[in-house]
């Protein structure tokens, strides 16, 4: 159990929610004892790669119930409240909804990054090849920028994505 | 070579390609001012996800997780079968966010390559003693001092060692190295933090250069140990040594620790990128019975080295403390950086430059593709 407080940390910054944080971690735990890696293995990095993967699902099955329910209410007004007290600063619950736009792959992508992993571990989480990693986390930028831009209401501020940027990656702008 | 894929750079700026393909984009990246601008783009907009995104992690506040709850939960849901449940650790000690666990990583060439440097510069001539206790000699550098070596005594030099074919230095002792962490792309701040010494950006860049990326190497412990004195012997003799070092030596376990790193990297659309990096120099530990002074006598009076440059290496005074840069004429020269002594190396090739210098203990190193007085108007104002 030396490893749950770790876990729950790193599965709440990929999915951004508290209360899922803790269901996903304890299915990683679960699985730790259904099906223990072979002895000598590092338990702490079989759960984070598991919490990680579960994590991702957790995040796909949610853009689709949101998105089934009611496609009008596709906003992201409907992300779920953070706790009292959960997520400190202006800037980081604007930068918390503007994640919650992304795609979960994009999502993941973006901030398994920041966390200094390498694409060698980024690859297998989002079931793409290690050689669409750095394409993918370019254009993943650029939407965050924008996410982040249109939340923060910064569209046209020193924030705002460099059209040069866009054209020359061929983003699509929806 | 046709332009980069954008996926390429991105994978350039986060150390994600090696060997050929690195190569490839580097010499093509040095020549295509498209790709220049493009790489400057993406190392803008990386650092500027790196930011937010560390923000919302520092952001997130876990509280107080419940272990012990969990456990409980999980307890009900497994069903009592065979496995014990250990008491859960105490939580209360959980800190803010910080995902994951390290993992060890590539650290950065020009971190890499100034660490090299300083450890086989110290290794050969400068091991250096400071506060020693009764056990342990240990050796920090402190200063540089530069040594004149002309392109004759190189070549006489190269053949002597083209003599001896493959050194194997994995027969010659065990060496493991324990790297405390991995290293990490962060912000500027948060490196502040986190290298333990004063780092000083530099406040004046050339026009149009603006911060892209920072990296910090955790410190790291390079352990020399079981040195197999007969074999470092049978090899100091073909190269026509007289003498051997103390068998005393095998015995010793040598500890090289090599403190924690920054890199920092600027990019501008229109040049090649300035790298920045700095550290607390490196030190080395020897114990007591080991006669360092005894291994400094045989490596210098190894017959290859030209006579000119063994009197000038027998004559560097407090040699303990000092590390040695060669001055080879149209690649190295001895500079003053502010009041301290540094060396500026420029690439036989051209284009490619470095700035290094040691003050206060801490080494730094500007490197690019910068003339001296470019790269020493940096330098200065990181003082």
């Amino acid at each position: 159990m030396a490893h749950y407080p770790g876990l729950v940390r790193h599965v709440a910054y990929l999915v951004g929610d508290r209360t899922a944080a803790e269901d996903v971690a304890q299915e990683a735990f679960l699985r730790l004892m259904r099906h223990p890696p072979r002895a000598g293995g590092d338990p702490g990095a079989w759960l984070r790669v598991v919490g990680t993967r579960l994590a991702y699902n957790y995040l796909r099955a949610e853009r689709r119930r949101r998105a089934r329910e009611d496609s009008a209410l596709h906003d992201p007004a409907l992300l779920p409240p953070a706790a009292d007290g959960w997520i400190r600063g202006g800037e980081a619950q604007a930068v918390r909804a503007a994640l919650a736009r992304l795609q979960p792959r994009d999502r993941i992508a973006l901030l398994l990054r920041a966390s200094g992993r390498p694409y060698a571990e980024i690859a297998p989480a989002i079931g793409v090849r290690v050689s669409s990693v750095g394409t993918l986390l370019a254009r993943a930028t650029d939407r965050l920028r924008r996410e982040y831009a249109l939340e923060a209401g910064e569209g046209t501020g020193a924030d705002a994505v460099p059209q040069a940027t866009l054209e020359s990656e061929g983003v699509r702008v929806p | 070579m046709t332009h980069c894929a954008v996926g390429t750079l991105r994978g350039f700026l986060d150390g994600e390609l090696e060997g050929e393909r690195l190569e490839a984009v580097q010499r093509h990246v040095a020549d295509c001012p498209h790709c220049r601008a493009e790489l400057a783009a993406l190392g803008a907009g990386a650092e500027w996800a790196g930011g937010r995104l560390g923000g919302y992690a520092r952001g997130l506040n876990p509280g107080a997780v419940e272990a012990e709850a969990a456990w409980g939960r999980m307890e009900a849901v497994w069903g009592g079968g065979a496995v014990t449940p250990r008491r859960p650790r105490a939580v209360a000690d959980v800190g803010p966010a910080r995902p994951g666990a390290p993992r060890p990583r590539r650290i950065w060439p020009v971190a890499s390559g100034v660490a090299a440097a300083l450890a086989l510069s110290s290794l050969a001539f400068s091991p250096v003693r400071a506060a020693a206790g009764d056990v342990l000699q240990i050796f920090r550098v402190q200063q540089v001092q530069v040594v004149t070596v002309s392109a004759a005594d190189v070549a006489s030099i190269e053949k002597a060692l083209q003599g001896t074919g493959q050194v194997d230095v994995q027969g010659l002792a065990r060496v493991r190295v324990t790297p405390h962490g991995a290293a990490t792309t962060t912000t500027l701040a948060a490196a502040r933090q986190q290298v333990g010494f004063p780092l000083t950006a530099p406040t004046a860049l050339p026009a149009g250069y603006a911060l892209s990326g920072v990296r910090v190497q955790p410190p790291m412990q390079v352990d020399f140990s079981h040195l197999q004195v007969a074999a470092i012997n049978r090899l100091l003799a073909s190269l026509g040594s007289k003498e051997g070092l103390p068998a005393a030596v095998g015995a010793a376990s040598i500890d090289l620790s090599v403190p924690s790193s920054a890199v920092l990297r600027y990019a501008a659309a229109g040049g090649p990128p300035i790298e920045v990096a700095e550290t607390v120099t490196p030190t080395l530990s020897v114990p007591a019975g080991v006669d360092v002074n005894a291994v400094r006598h045989v490596l210098l009076n190894l017959p290859f080295l030209p006579p000119d440059l063994r009197s000038q290496l027998q004559s560097v005074s407090d040699w303990q403390n000092t590390a040695v840069i060669p001055q080879v004429p149209g690649v190295s020269q001895p500079v003053r950086v502010g009041g301290a002594q540094g060396a500026f190396v420029s690439s036989p090739q051209g284009g490619a430059t470095m700035l290094i210098w040691l003050s206060g203990g801490v080494v730094r190193v500007v490197r690019g593709g910068l003339t001296l007085p470019q790269a020493n108007a940096i330098a200065l104002s990181m003082a």
